[in-house]
């Protein structure tokens, strides 16, 4: 368990960075916590040429709320953000996503952006992006733009990154006051990747109406999925809607089987845990207004 | 892993059977092929370099058209090695028109890997499949457009 | 005897909750591990090119690429290892040769076909991908069921079937049993293979010196050093030209590491083909594809019962899966609980079928828990079925048949003499300890909410200190005549005072994290009436100097009935040397001496008390004071081996173990049933440990058991493909617990000491791995209503259970 022999670089700038990165193209591989990309290197499944590492790039290991999102820099560690009251309070499903990766070793040293760039798509943070919407900041020597998380992620483990580009930061939006969310998902043990995971952001009206609804669902697909909506809001979230949105999710993925869950399980996963987690966000909601 | 898709591709079948015949087009279309050499009798050697993102392998391999049906179909049987390990299987595709000019390529493939990829890319190995069997047939589609 | 009130008792340590002496320095990172060890000069790296087809021939291996690299000093392949050594020997007559490395063909993904020795292990590494190999896959053979189909292609060419062993056994009455019987329930098990995971994996460092043909050879090897001889003949070397060191710190093995460590062998050979000291760590990937496991088994159990719960005779069918060869000490496997096979129930009536079967997995051996997992998982899923199809209540079926208190020492059929034991009290106690009637009620009110909820029950006889004659009996009774018959269970210990008086006891147990050092300073502490902290214990095993037995090793948690007894007695031989010296000093009688607080004290007479130190200080410095006859110098070696090992009879009854200890599990959890979740909510385990010899260290060998069990239970699987492809080779997908995934356990004693042994002690180790399986099949078969159950009960499994 010994990487094949690789180049290492550690530019101590943005810029060297990206011309690195623009130099080397496909033949390099950004190092960011390299809680993924080193187990990858030490079972020679990946021999890229040679490592970026942006861990020296001061001005990327940043937490700051801007234009109603919280940006997250490219080496700010899982678990910097898990230790935040401040971000932790700004978007409240990063307190329920972030105890459920891995373990405390590799929050530390994990970072979110990493977590993106990898796009797993058992992983947490890719569907947390997915269901709050957000975005990352990508730069590389050609300029710098947008990518909204639809548009992130492509396939299993493929993003629409060049293979020059750099996630600089991630933009997570800010919870609105009435928002409520919930993150669950079924895994073996804990800290494993999830067999399959669902993440919701609701919001119910003065009469208890569904005003809002994002339901995501991760290790259900090839990348997070979207579940599409729309013809719940304004209804009331009763058992029969949730039954029926939970079976409308369990349709909508395309889960892979294996040997520790088959594609029928996985569905089968996906259309319990969304029922609970709607019933429960229901009745939370039913007691707050009460 | 097992999987299926289908396609619907221009041309009639007889035409679409021919193309899939044609080592030019087959070494153009398997994803990540180098060095591709007709060993004679429907036997074809390549340097294959498939993967997920970026998880990557290189094997050599050997395809074997076999169970030829003249216009409707064949079976092409993979068998590869590399450091990652080795991959065996087989990939059936069966052609039926659709309309006139229109053929719906069917296809079926069992694929199996055994040694170090199997062992250390069990969560990765189905989504290898699919892209890879996706990858072949969508450059298929953008081949015989092309034609 | 009335003792006179002068005399000075010794602290009493045995028995008492001693923290463990090995503990700082492996807390503190400064244990020393086969990994930090730097023993010889130039020593090169090794890594192994592995296979990755379960079952293929191997048409050719071309090294030229790799031979060229800069650094890489050697390429060893099979072709030459045949040349130079000779097949392992293991306990069968069929002729499975056994190489460390692939001959021919390759018989399972990841056995070892190429060894490269370079400078470091990352040019070792970038090496194996320039080596070229041609392979013909043949028909792999995945399964037991596969295996024992006429037309499956041989793994073995030469032995020309895929059974390499059947052995059929009677004891007692069966037929007539059945003939008697009201009822007779059938079932048919099937039993996983998993194996431990050790946080240190193998490791070894050999040499190979030309000038004399002398191998030194360091390994984190746990025994038993019958391997010694094995290494020795497959090295070909007289066994004075072996010479095999133990590191002091082993970091775990559950057996992984014990009889037969083919890389031993295969290391030291690459030492010799290289001309210099070779290194191999074993890494993660190699470890969970091609170091050992637990068998897979099938079971089918016949049960002859009456109406009221008694059962008069059992037939037993096991097919045992070795994996691609028959490593030492296979068939063990299927052996180790032969005698024990009536578990903890007076059942007198046995008939047994055994088969082994070869198939492209990897090969088993030793395994905490070691053949017991996989019978009481027949054996106490039979005992919960025959309650259910009867209709009475499991407790009343259990207690029918249990061995009663006065019927010990206990003669089972097969011949395991259970030596001590109180099972009624036991499971009494658990009951107790469990709630059981607040348990019931808790299930009760669960599915009366509509939950899966549960309750499971396993009685299971813990043997220690295995026999080297048991496996003899997979020997038909003429071919056992023929060799020399095989009894007892030694092991040595030596303890030296040198002339200041400072004690080093020495052991060949090679331990590797259980606190031998802890226990054996106890028991010394209290022989000898010295401070505890003044003794040092050694671990480390050097054949050329240790003593040792060809039993010598930590393995079938012998170190309690055993081992512990064999310091007793070299601290008994020590004091009696001590005291004879104060005795002529003082001129009083050998007897009036008392060893205590590191004085010898003539009774009754504490002014002429001597300290232990200058008695040590005479034996060195002024041997021709001695009393006459006695050697100078303070060193004493004992042997010890149980007595009532005996060698298997011409009936092929066997006392397998030593001493019998018990331990009655009782488990309520909660089943979700759609997301397949076990929730466990209790989990009680009760033991018969005999004589308590550390209550912390019971302890953490009962908690140890617990998590392996659990493992088996609910995770752990070595997973094939229908082509023989491994699927669980990371830690991604071989699924330990961990903490997070332990529910708490409660833990009672009901402990008999054992009439056999001088300190009545019994082990600990293994009794949970064997009780926890199936336990919590148990109790997910009440909670779902359901008898076929299939661990690991991973949530798909619980779900498909669900579904049916
Ligand atoms: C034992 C263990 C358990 C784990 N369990 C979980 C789990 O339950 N859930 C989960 O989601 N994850 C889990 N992980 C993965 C972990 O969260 C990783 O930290 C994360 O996936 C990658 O982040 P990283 O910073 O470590 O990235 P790296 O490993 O350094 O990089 C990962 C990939 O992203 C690329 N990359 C990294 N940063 C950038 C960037 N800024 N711009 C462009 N490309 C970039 C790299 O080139 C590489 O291809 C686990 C990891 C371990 C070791």
């Amino acid at each position: 368990m010994k990487p094949a022999r690789f180049d290492y670089y550690l530019p101590s700038t943005l810029e060297e960075a990206l011309a690195k990165l623009s130099e080397l193209g496909s033949e390099g591989k950004v190092l960011a916590g390299g809680q993924s990309l080193v187990p990858m290197l030490n079972m020679r499944i990946a021999q890229p040429a040679a490592l970026i590492d942006i861990n020296g790039l001061v001005e990327l290991d940043a937490v700051a709320c801007e234009n109603g999102a919280l940006r997250v820099g490219a080496t700010v560690r899982q678990s910097t953000l898990e230790r935040s009251d401040a971000a932790l309070g700004q978007v409240p499903l990063l307190a329920q996503a972030l105890p459920l990766i891995g373990h405390w070793q590799t929050r530390n040293r994990g970072t979110l952006c990493g977590s993106l760039a990898h796009a797993d798509p058992s992983a947490e943070l890719p569907l947390l992006l997915a269901v709050l919407d957000g975005s990352v900041e990508v730069h590389s020597s050609r300029g710098a733009r947008t990518i909204a998380a639809r548009d992130l992620f492509v396939s299993f483990f493929t993003t629409s990154l060049e293979a020059d580009e750099l996630i600089v930061a991630a933009y997570v939006p800010v919870a609105p006051a009435r928002r409520c969310y919930a993150f669950d998902e079924v895994a073996q043990r804990h800290g494993d990747f999830a067999l399959v995971s669902v993440a919701c952001a609701a919001e119910f009206d003065e009469q208890g109406a569904l005003a809002y609804l994002t339901l995501a669902l991760g290790g259900a697909s090839e990348v997070p999925l979207v579940v599409e909506t729309a013809d719940a809001l304004g209804r009331h979230a009763d058992r029969e809607l949730i039954a029926a949105l939970a079976e409308r999710a369990s349709v909508a993925c395309d889960p892979p089987s294996d040997h520790h869950a088959s594609a029928a399980f996985r569905r089968q996963l996906v259309r319990t845990l969304t029922g609970r987690m709607l019933t429960a966000l229901l009745r939370r909601e039913e007691a707050a207004a009460t | 892993m097992i999987g299926e898709g289908s396609i619907e591709l221009d041309g009639a079948a007889e035409h679409i059977y021919h193309a899939l015949l044609d080592p030019e087009l087959l070494q153009r279309t398997i994803p990540g092929c180098r060095g591709f050499e007709d060993q004679g009798e429907r036997r074809y050697t390549a340097l294959m370099e498939a993967g997920v993102g970026p998880i990557k392998g290189a094997f050599k391999a050997k395809f074997s058209v076999t169970d030829v049906r003249p216009s409707e179909g064949y079976t092409l049987q993979v068998e590869g090695q590399g450091t990652p390990g080795s991959v065996f299987g087989r990939v059936t595709v069966s052609l039926a028109s659709s309309a006139p000019q229109r053929t719906q390529l069917h296809y079926a493939y069992d694929v199996s890997v055994s040694g170090k990829i199997a062992m250390v890319g069990q969560r990765m190995l189905d989504a290898a499949a699919k892209m890879v069997a996706a990858q072949f047939f969508k450059r298929l589609h953008e081949e015989l457009a092309a034609r | 005897m009335i003792e006179s009130p002068a005399r000075t008792r010794p602290r009493r340590w045995i028995g008492e909750a001693v923290p463990r002496k090995e503990d700082p320095a492996l807390l503190t990172g400064a244990g020393r591990f086969i990994d930090d060890l730097d023993p010889f000069p130039n020593t090169h790296h090794a890594a192994i090119l592995r296979s990755p087809h379960a079952h293929a021939r191997i048409l050719s291996i071309d090294s030229t690429r790799a031979l060229v690299l800069e650094g890489v000093k050697a390429v060893l392949t099979g072709a030459r290892v045949a040349e130079i050594s000779q097949p392992f020997h293991a306990g069968i007559t069929e002729p499975v040769h056994f190489y460390p490395i692939a001959v021919e063909k390759v018989r399972y993904v990841g056995e070892p076909v190429a060894v490269v020795v370079a400078k470091d292990r990352y040019i070792a590494e970038d090496a194996l991908e320039l080596i070229d190999v041609e392979y013909e896959r043949l028909e792999p053979v995945v399964e037991i069921d596969r295996a024992l189909a006429d037309d499956s292609l041989p793994l073995h060419e030469n032995v020309g079937s895929n059974v390499v062993h059947e052995r059929s056994f009677t004891y007692g009455e069966v037929d007539a049993a059945f003939a008697a019987a009201e009822e007779i329930v059938e079932a048919t098990f099937r039993f996983p293979k998993y194996a431990s995971t050790p946080i240190e994996t193998y490791g070894v460092i050999a040499q190979y010196q030309r000038g004399t043909d002398t191998y030194a050879i360091h390994a984190n090897f746990q025994g038993p050093f019958v391997l010694h001889t094995l290494l020795a003949s497959a090295l070909r070397v007289p066994g004075n030209r072996l010479r095999i060191l133990v590191p002091p710190d082993i970091g775990g093995s559950f057996g992984i590491k014990a009889l037969l460590y083919p890389y031993m062998g295969l290391i030291a050979l690459a030492s010799k083909e290289s001309g210099v000291p070779v290194k191999w760590i074993e890494d993660r990937l190699e470890h969970l594809c091609a170091s050992s496991s637990l068998t897979d088994r099938l079971t089918n159990v016949q049960a002859a019962v009456l109406r009221d719960g008694t059962i008069l005779a059992l037939r037993l069918d096991h097919v045992d899966n070795v994996g691609a060869y028959v490593r030492a000490p296979e068939p063990a496997c299927l052996y180790r609980m032969h005698g024990t096979s009536t578990g903890a129930y007076r059942i007198p009536a046995l008939a047994i079928h055994n088969r082994l079967v070869t198939t492209n997995k990897l090969p088993t051996g030793l395994n905490r828990g070691y053949g017991g997992q996989e019978h009481y998982f027949a054996l106490e899923r039979t005992m919960a079925i025959v309650a259910k199809r009867l209709h009475l209540d499991r407790l009343d079926v259990v207690r029918r048949n249990l061995v009663r208190a006065d019927e010990f020492p206990y003669h089972a059929p097969a011949g395991s003499v259970l030596d001590s034991g109180d099972y009624h009290t036991a499971l009494d106690e658990a009951l107790r300890l469990a709630g059981y009637q607040e348990l019931l009620a808790t299930r009760d009110r669960a599915r009366a909410r509509g939950r899966s909820a549960g309750i499971g029950l396993a009685c299971v006889v813990e043997p220690s200190g295995s026999s080297m004659g048991y496996i003899t009996i997979a020997l038909p009774l003429e071919q056992r005549k023929r060799s020399l018959p095989k009894s007892g269970a030694a092991e040595a210990v030596t303890i030296a005072l040198d002339p200041s008086g400072a004690i080093t006891v020495r052991l060949g147990t090679a331990p590797q994290g259980q606190g031998h050092q802890t226990v054996t300073a106890q028991i010394v502490a209290e022989e000898l009436g010295v401070a505890l902290e003044s003794i040092e214990v050694v671990a480390e095993v050097d054949t050329q100097t240790s003593p040792w037995t060809i039993a010598s090793g930590t393995y079938s948690s012998r170190f309690a009935p055993i081992a512990a007894v064999a310091v007793q007695q070299a601290a008994r031989k020590v004091a009696m040397k001590l005291r004879t010296i104060a005795a002529q000093e003082c001129n009083v009688p050998v007897d009036d001496i008392d060893l205590a607080e590191g004085l010898a004290i003539p009774r009754g007479d504490r002014s002429k008390a001597i300290p232990i130190k200058r008695l040590a200080g005479l034996a060195h410095w002024n041997p021709l004071a001695l009393p006459s006859g006695m050697e100078p110098g303070v060193y004493e070696t004992a042997y010890y081996s149980v007595p009532i090992l005996e060698a298997p009879d011409d009936q092929d009854r066997v006392n397998s173990s030593a001493v019998y200890g018990f331990v009655v599990d009782i488990c309520l959890l909660d089943v979700d049933r759609e997301t397949g979740k076990i929730e466990i909510q209790r989990y009680v385990s009760v033991h018969d440990t005999g004589r308590m010899l550390n209550p912390l260290l019971a302890e953490g060998q009962i908690r140890g058991g617990f998590a392996h069990g659990l493992g088996g239970a609910l995770m752990e699987e070595m997973v094939y493909d229908e082509n023989g492809a491994l699927l669980s080779g990371t830690f991604v997908d071989y699924l330990c617990p961990t903490a997070a995934e332990i529910p708490p356990l409660v833990i009672g004693h009901v402990d008999t000491p054992s009439p056999f042994t001088p300190l009545g002690a019994k082990g600990i180790g293994e009794g949970n791995s064997m009780s926890v399986p199936v336990t919590i099949a148990n109790a997910v078969a009440d909670a779902l209503g359901v008898d076929d159950i299939t661990l690991p009960l991973t949530p798909r499994r619980v779900w498909e259970l669900t579904q049916r």
